[in-house]
């Protein structure tokens, strides 16, 4: 095995996929650059859709790595795509807004925008025509707009759907276009080497200490199991946001990063459900069509389409006994509302790692975020009845279920007093932070370009560089960072720095 | 990696209580097949076995306190965990909201279950049914 490399990327997910593919030229130049990926290549005939197996194929602990406190799950995938494999594919820039507030010297909308729409058009993204929207979309849409609220068409990334509904267990039919589909065979295809199976334990300088171990699933990896030191002008971290920060604290850099593992944000979420008397098209169809971002601005939250799983759906019902199973009864009633608060980036919130390098995660939900939790359910079911649904199920409520009957009581019966930590279920499907992009060194972890401050042969390119929240769904704007990353190494390398 | 390698978590006794409580939680466990309830704990002890030890140990504790609840009338059971799933005290209520989780898993995960609850996406043909406006499972 070569174990000599210019760049060594950790992770393929939106952020190391996207700069091996903005570098792969180089290796017509010389350049020799591997992709460490943690998880396996699966093969197209592993994605069965199977809820449980796919969740522990897929995901770090099942999708359920929880917070210190236990009030908080928050999901990552593995495997050659990293998050990607898993994502729904809604392909929403960051807004301006988000930037503005991040208030970085050199990070601007303006720099943003066409690499995010340079890497949207890659994969393919685009509306879904009206005819493929199902149903529990289109009654996500009319509620919004019967109660005058504005409702919007996701973007998603997709080539050949064949609506399985099944995005967030790995499509089964390759349409959606994931750093697996597009960056990663693109990048192999230019001589970039992918190495999957393979865990990067500590980062030392210019070096990796890294092992491959077998796994049951996917393609074997490309080198054999064992131990091995790395060498390389340049390391990229894009572990994901909780591995970077963990990987990082765990290597015991040559430098201090007050920062490190800090300002941890990651859209704290609901999934809720409302009952409908009929049957109606719930789950065919691609499941993630429309949001309203009303509420983004002044109240921290957007509220989004999305069907879940059984699985995933019963845990997601604050209650259980008769009047659970009797809403579990006929899937097909169910209509389903993800509410995403846009939390903010707070010191104490922090990513460390464990004696083993796996991260822990010190996170409490804040006041702020808990009034938006509560205030996007009576939004929410507001929505649910004005698209015509005969009971809303909303964790803070005084009852298990809200009848259309008092339909005109929500304000009232939602109440933050009813929402119980621990007795809800909180997930996460977007952490950011840890990592943050800055200029100073007590309060971020690397410079605008992601380079780690006091290192110049150490990058970040995940959502760990987020520097707050995004306030909207972050791959798009995690690819456009990843690509500013690469740009500078790319500028170092043909400057004759890096050969 | 593969939990059919490893060994279960939970004995046999723990096991029994498990399911004994599962009817409190999902009432239908109560008349579900043996494979069925076998097929619910199996998929719970396969969620524990790669966790840490404090946990697993921690979730024992949880049914041995719980276990003498299951002697009680079924509706005795249900007030007392809605009063423990709201409880004061964080970590009590994080306990209940572990055991319903995993017991929704084991249960609601099973495919003859999704079936019969009228989820039964199709990994190719989920447009065509969706253009044809057919509904899935029974009328």
């Amino acid at each position: 095995m070569d174990t000599e490399f210019d760049i060594l990327i950790i992770g393929s997910g939106a952020g190391g996929a996207t700069v091996a593919s903005a570098l792969s030229p180089l290796c017509a130049d010389g350049a020799r650059i591997a992709v460490l990926e943690w998880g396996p290549h699966f093969k197209d005939e592993e994605f069965t859709g199977g809820e449980l197996e796919m969740a522990q194929k897929l995901f770090f602990a099942s999708g359920a790595i929880t917070n210190r406190d236990q009030t908080l799950t928050v999901a990552c995938a593995r495997g050659y795509g990293g998050s990607t494999l898993a994502y729904t594919g809604t392909s929403i820039e960051v807004p301006q807004r988000s930037v503005d507030h991040w208030n970085v010297p050199g990070l601007t909308i303006a720099d943003l925008v066409p690499r995010m729409r340079h890497y949207k058009a890659q994969n393919n993204v685009h509306e879904l025509s009206d005819e493929d929207i199902n149903e529990n979309n289109q009654l996500f849409a009319a509620g919004c707009k019967a109660l005058g609220y504005s409702v919007k068409k996701f973007p998603v990334n997709i080539r050949g759907c064949k609506g399985s509904g099944m995005c967030n267990m790995g499509c089964p039919n390759g349409a959606k276009q994931g750093t697996n589909r597009v960056q990663l065979p693109a990048a192999e295809a230019a001589g970039v080497q992918v190495i999957t199976n393979c865990r990067v334990h500590r980062i030392l300088p210019h070096e990796v200490e890294a092992e491959v171990a077998p796994s049951p699933y996917g393609h074997p990896s490309s080198w054999p199991a064992g131990r091995y030191r790395l060498h390389a002008k340049v390391i990229v971290v894009a572990a994901g946001t909780m591995h970077s920060s963990a990987l990082m604290a765990h290597s015991r850099l040559p430098v201090s990063l007050p920062a490190l593992g800090r300002y941890f944000t990651c859209h704290p979420a609901l999934t809720l459900i409302a009952q409908h008397d009929h049957p109606f098209l719930n789950y065919y169809g691609f499941p993630k069509t429309y949001y309203c971002d009303d509420f983004e601005e002044q109240d921290d939250y957007i509220l989004e389409t999305c069907m879940y799983f059984p699985f995933t759906t019963a845990k997601s019902l604050a209650g259980f006994g008769a009047e659970h199973s009797a809403l579990m009864a006929d899937f097909r009633r169910l209509q389903m509302i993800l509410v995403l608060v846009s939390d903010q980036a707070e010191e104490g919130n922090r990513i460390t790692p464990d004696a083993d390098g796996n991260p822990v995660l010190h996170y409490t939900l804040s006041e702020r975020t808990l009034d938006a939790l509560v205030d996007s359910q009576r939004i929410a079911a507001k929505i649910f009845f004005a698209g015509g649904a005969a009971r809303v199920h909303a964790p803070a409520a005084d009852r298990f279920l809200i009848d259309k009957a008092d339909r005109d009581q929500v304000d009232r019966l939602i109440d933050r007093r009813h929402l119980k930590l621990g007795k809800i279920s909180i997930a996460s499907a977007h952490p950011m932070g840890g990592c943050r992009i800055g200029i100073d060194p007590k309060n971020s972890v690397t410079n605008d370009r992601g380079k780690v401050h006091g290192l110049d042969w150490l990058y970040v390119a995940d959502g760990s560089l987020f520097p707050g929240s995004s306030g909207v769904n972050p791959y798009v704007t995690i690819m456009a960072l990843a690509d500013r990353v690469a740009e500078g190494i790319r500028d170092r390398w043909r400057a004759g720095e890096l050969r | 990696m593969d939990a059919r390698q490893r060994r279960p978590v939970l004995k046999a006794w723990q096991r029994r209580i498990l399911v004994r409580l599962a009817t409190c939680i999902v009432p239908e466990t109560a008349t579900a097949s043996a494979q069925s309830l076998d097929a619910m704990v199996d998929a719970v002890d396969g969620q524990l076995q790669p966790r840490p030890r404090l946990q697993q140990i921690a979730f024992k504790l949880l049914l041995l306190g719980l276990g003498w609840m299951t002697l009680l009338p079924a509706s005795w059971q249900a007030s007392l965990l809605h009063l423990l799933e709201a409880f004061p005290i964080r970590l009590v209520r994080v306990g209940i909201w572990g055991l319903k989780t995993l017991i929704y898993l084991g249960y609601y995960g099973q495919e003859s279950v999704q079936q019969r609850i009228n989820y039964l996406p199709s990994k190719l043909e989920g447009n065509v049914l969706l253009h044809a406006r057919r509904l899935p499972g029974r009328a």
